[in-house]
């Protein structure tokens, strides 16, 4: 991507005005996009993405700057413009560059750039007729597709040079059901770091019918009753709570500067001790998976939480300075238009014992959310609201009526107290986090749980509203 | 690599592809933010980006393709995507490219003052911002983000229909966000203002405007409660 010479000398620069570290991130990003709106494909885009993030600390104090393209005169004018904003006598000297291998975990057979886009959109027409052909309520179908090529390069005054692939490809499917005046969706978003063999792991006419089957659902169901209940989330994408509740409040992001409800309380009971939670960036091929960080060092499999105990954080080269930790593979970001920072990559809740069936059974009344829907936190507090996508109402120990119109509203550090049954049948959902450093692909995750008690959002005292 | 000559070669190339009319977006910015933690630079960041997208009309279809890499390594891969991508529309509403208007109005998007505030005051506004936030109240815990920036782009659109014009606008904001504890209650403020004009900017308004906001919140009672 650049010779270690150039960039040797970026790093020199850098470091003239005396800055204590640098670092250089280039990138060359491919990109395909595809959106079918009613079974026609009306927008169809490619392209390429490359440019370098140069980055200086001055002690805690960080400095970014970036530019596009690889002319290297301009590299080199950005690099001395950031350096400028450093102004210090003791000057700190770099490290022989060292080329790095990194172990690649993550095996692509399929590199989507090899493939004609019409064998996508053979694909994408599949999910569409799929989804149509659930019910004569569904009145559309949108389907966006999307893959990218993403060749990163690390290199930084400790001597790192290090340079790793990316290729991700994923289909979302969002169906709408309409019914008189009432319009409800549903939506199904699969991916992974992966060419297109996905699409052979995995059925993608099934994933349509199934956004699809959501939309019908609620379209004929009755709006939830309102209150506090035991509340019972369903595996898979119901780990989106635990992610925008208690998961960002894990990365030293928050952590470093106290803006946290779980800073400086490493050691202690934080969860319920069926709760364990773990951040593991090196499953292969998940969506959230990378071989190293935006930072470049390895990434990791991090028990946050044990038995309800906080064992660690999330932590990425800047912020393990200010706390006195070392990197856990955490730094993460967008593209090179954003500086790195500790970000969560594949993470979830471990299995427990209970089967779905006993934690259904063990429910007297209450609501199960099967399907969660977008959602806002507090980072700050944890303070959270959630719509659920899909809910059914708990009676007898029963799943009974669909409802819809529910939405859940908590505190995380809270929640994960109340967390009394833990299921066996763990399972990741495919999600894009938006925080500081832009918004990176991370897999959320759970088995069923069981929260004795959440407030719930809806309308009435009954669901005949 | 000049930048008319570059969108000269891209149409050239696009026609070689048998696209018909042509269109480029050129866009150019430029960007600067300081972020304040208690009392010291937390993040300075400055930028510079620039990049082109291309569509093309092919057979009643328009492709679209785009890069930020801006020399003559773009010109085939941008003209051959666009065509690959009209190749699999199957929209029935046809997309045109426009030639233009007769006359346009002037609007005055850019202010000369906005660049001539220095660096050195940008930062002195930030700091004082979150200084003025933990002096206004002593429950005032934290002053978590506290940020100034701003930003200036030009774009260029220009077309082989004869359309070429060009726009420049940019623009100023700062934003601060407070954490307010009482107890084990703690709740968050914040303010967000944009302006094209740096002086109409009062750190202790600002300051004080979030601050009022997390201690409305504090001894609240959640929704069911």
């Amino acid at each position: 991507m650049q010779d270690k010479r150039f960039i040797g000398n970026l790093l020199d620069e850098a470091l003239s005005t005396g800055g204590d570290f640098a670092e250089i991130y280039v990138e060359d990003t491919e990109s395909t996009g595809l959106t079918m709106l009613g079974g026609k494909v009306y927008k169809a885009s490619a392209g390429r993405d490359y440019g370098v993030g140069i980055r200086i600390f001055n002690g805690y104090n960080a400095i970014y700057a970036y530019t596009c393209g690889n002319d290297k005169e301009e590299i080199a004018k950005t690099v001395k413009k950031a350096a400028q904003a450093v102004k210090k006598d003791s000057l700190t000297r770099r490290n022989e560059l060292k080329s790095e291998t990194v172990d690649n975990i993550h095996i692509i057979q399929i590199p989507p750039n090899q493939v004609e886009k019409s064998r996508k959109v053979q694909l994408m027409s599949a999910a569409h007729a799929a989804a149509k052909s659930v019910d004569p309520l569904i009145s559309q179908v949108s389907i966006n597709y999307s893959d990218s090529s993403k060749h990163i390069l690390v290199a930084n005054s400790t001597g790192k040079f290090v340079e790793d692939h990316r290729t991700y490809t994923r289909m979302y499917i969002s169906a709408v059901a309409s019914k008189g005046d009432e319009m409800q969706t549903g939506g199904e978003g699969p991916g992974a770091l992966s060419g297109l063999e996905f699409y052979d792991t995995i059925d993608i006419e099934e994933y349509a019918r199934q956004a699809a089957r959501v939309a019908v659902t609620m379209v004929n169901a009755k709006y939830c009753p309102g209150g506090r209940m035991p509340v019972i989330l369903a595996n898979g994408f119901g780990g989106v709570i635990f992610h925008e509740a208690c998961g960002h409040g894990l990365e030293a992001t928050s952590v470093a500067k106290g803006n946290s409800v779980f800073a400086g309380k490493l050691g202690q009971k934080v969860a319920n001790e069926k709760v364990t939670a773990i951040d593991d960036g090196t499953i292969p091929n998940a969506w959230g998976s990378t071989n190293i960080d935006d930072e470049g060092t390895p990434t990791q499999r991090r028990v946050l939480i044990e038995n309800g105990i906080l064992k660690g954080y999330m932590v990425d080269i800047l912020n393990g300075k200010r706390m006195n930790a070392e990197s856990t593979g955490s730094g993460r970001r967008q593209n090179f238009r954003y500086a790195p920072t500790s970000r969560m990559s594949n993470t979830y809740i471990a299995p427990g014992n209970d089967t779905f069936e006993d934690i259904i059974a063990n429910t007297e009344y209450g609501l199960y959310a099967a399907k969660m829907g977008g959602g806002s936190v507090n980072p700050s507090t944890g303070e959270f609201n959630f719509s659920v996508g899909e809910g059914y109402l708990i009676k007898n120990g029963k799943i009974a009526e669909p409802v819809r119109g529910a939405t859940l509203i908590g505190k995380g550090n809270e929640v994960i107290q109340r967390i009394d049954m833990v299921g066996d049948d763990l399972a990741l959902g495919q999600g894009v986090c938006g925080s500081a450093s832009g918004n990176v692909p991370t897999n959320v995750g759970q088995p069923v749980i069981r929260v004795s008690e959440l407030i719930v959002g809806g309308r009435n005292g009954d669901s005949n509203g | 690599m000049d930048k008319k000559a570059l969108m000269d070669k891209i149409f050239a190339k696009g026609k070689q592809y048998g696209l018909n009319d042509m269109e480029i977006y050129h866009g150019k910015d430029n960007s600067f933010r300081v972020k304040i933690f208690k009392g010291e630079i937390d993040n300075y960041s400055v930028s510079s980006s620039e990049g082109l997208s291309l569509r093309g009309d092919y057979n009643d279809q328009m492709g679209y393709s785009y890069t930020s890499m801006l020399d003559e390594s773009s010109v085939d891969m941008l003209a051959k995507n666009a065509k690959e991508n009209a190749q699999v529309l199957t929209n029935e509403d046809r997309e045109v490219i426009f030639e233009g208007s007769k006359e346009y109005k002037l609007k005055e998007t850019y202010s000369d003052k906005l660049d001539r505030v220095s660096e050195k005051e940008k930062i002195e506004f930030a700091k004082e911002m979150e200084s003025k936030a933990y002096e206004y109240d002593k429950r005032i815990e934290l002053v978590p983000y506290c940020s100034y920036g701003d930003g200036s782009d030009e774009v260029t659109i220009k077309n082989t229909k004869g359309l070429e014009l060009s726009s420049r606008s940019n623009l100023a904001y700062c934003y601060v966000s407070v954490t307010a504890a009482q107890g084990n209650d703690r709740k968050s403020g914040t303010v967000y203002r944009c302006s094209d004009d740096f002086y109409t900017f009062n750190p202790g308004e600002i300051a004080k405007e979030a601050c009022d906001n997390a201690i409305a919140l504090l001894g609240g009672q959640g929704s069911g409660d």
